[in-house]
């Protein structure tokens, strides 16, 4: 199996510059070739929200940048979340692998490198 | 076998105890026969290179601990450009705006992309975040 480096999202889209530096570290190792699973865990899984409004606090729209995760070969993508936050509201719906916390260890245990943010 | 670590700080040295745990954590794989191939400050963890610093002379001097660690071992002390242009945080050559206010990152901390980071991984060895 490829060896791949695991990225971990879990804070709010706008509550800290945590999302944005997730996926500009997704962007940054995708663009040397390297193989990246991203996985949005608890709040971090609002990033997704397809009705969220940056733009009201003046900030970019945090769902449409992880729109174009794929675009940058960053393609697999997972939640793990307890809130009841379901597919139809989140974008790149059909991109997300809803994953319980047997499969999350599993992801960590394989990883050959994960970083938190 | 000895073990070759890539070292992510990702906190500011007086908000937690991140910082000062990282020190102790590389002076202690070195002094076990391991290798610190570099030391990456991202996201609030800039805030270890900034030449501005200045503890209270009875508070821990981080900055002064990462310059003792890369005199004494080599080790590269690697600064994200662009999460230390977000906070003030700066090289000479890192952006236009430092010709109007002096830069904050002075050798041996170097200003690098997210992809020196990600280079070394790809290496192999095991990488710390803290």
């Amino acid at each position: 199996m490829t060896p791949y480096i695991m990225i971990q999202s879990t804070r709010a889209p706008y509550s800290s510059s945590a999302a944005i530096d997730a996926y500009e570290a997704a962007l940054a190792a995708s663009n040397l070739g390297l193989r990246v699973k991203y996985v949005f865990v608890d709040k971090g899984i609002h990033q997704l929200n397809v009705n969220q409004q940056g733009q009201l606090i003046s900030h970019k729209n945090m769902a449409k940048k992880l729109s174009a995760l794929p675009l940058f070969d960053v393609e697999e993508l997972y939640a793990l979340s307890s809130s009841n936050i379901t597919k139809e509201d989140l974008v790149l719906s059909d991109d997300i692998e809803f994953i319980d916390h047997a499969a999350f260890v599993s992801l960590c245990e394989n990883a050959s490198q994960t970083l938190v943010f | 076998m000895p073990t070759s670590f890539t070292v992510m700080v990702t906190k500011s040295p007086f908000d937690s105890r991140n910082v000062e745990n990282a020190i102790t954590f590389c002076r202690a794989a070195i002094n076990s026969g391991h290798k610190i191939n570099q030391v990456f400050f991202y996201q609030a963890g800039v805030q270890c290179a900034s030449s501005l610093l200045e503890p209270n002379s009875d508070e821990i001097n981080t900055r002064q601990a990462w310059l003792e660690l890369h005199n004494k071992y080599g080790i590269n002390l690697n600064v994200c450009t662009t999460a230390g242009s977000r906070r003030g945080v700066v090289a000479m050559d890192s952006s236009p705006s430092t010709q109007t206010f002096s830069p904050n990152i002075e050798a041996p901390f170097t200003a690098v992309g997210l992809s020196a980071y990600f280079e070394a991984l790809a290496e192999g060895g095991v990488n710390i975040q803290l």
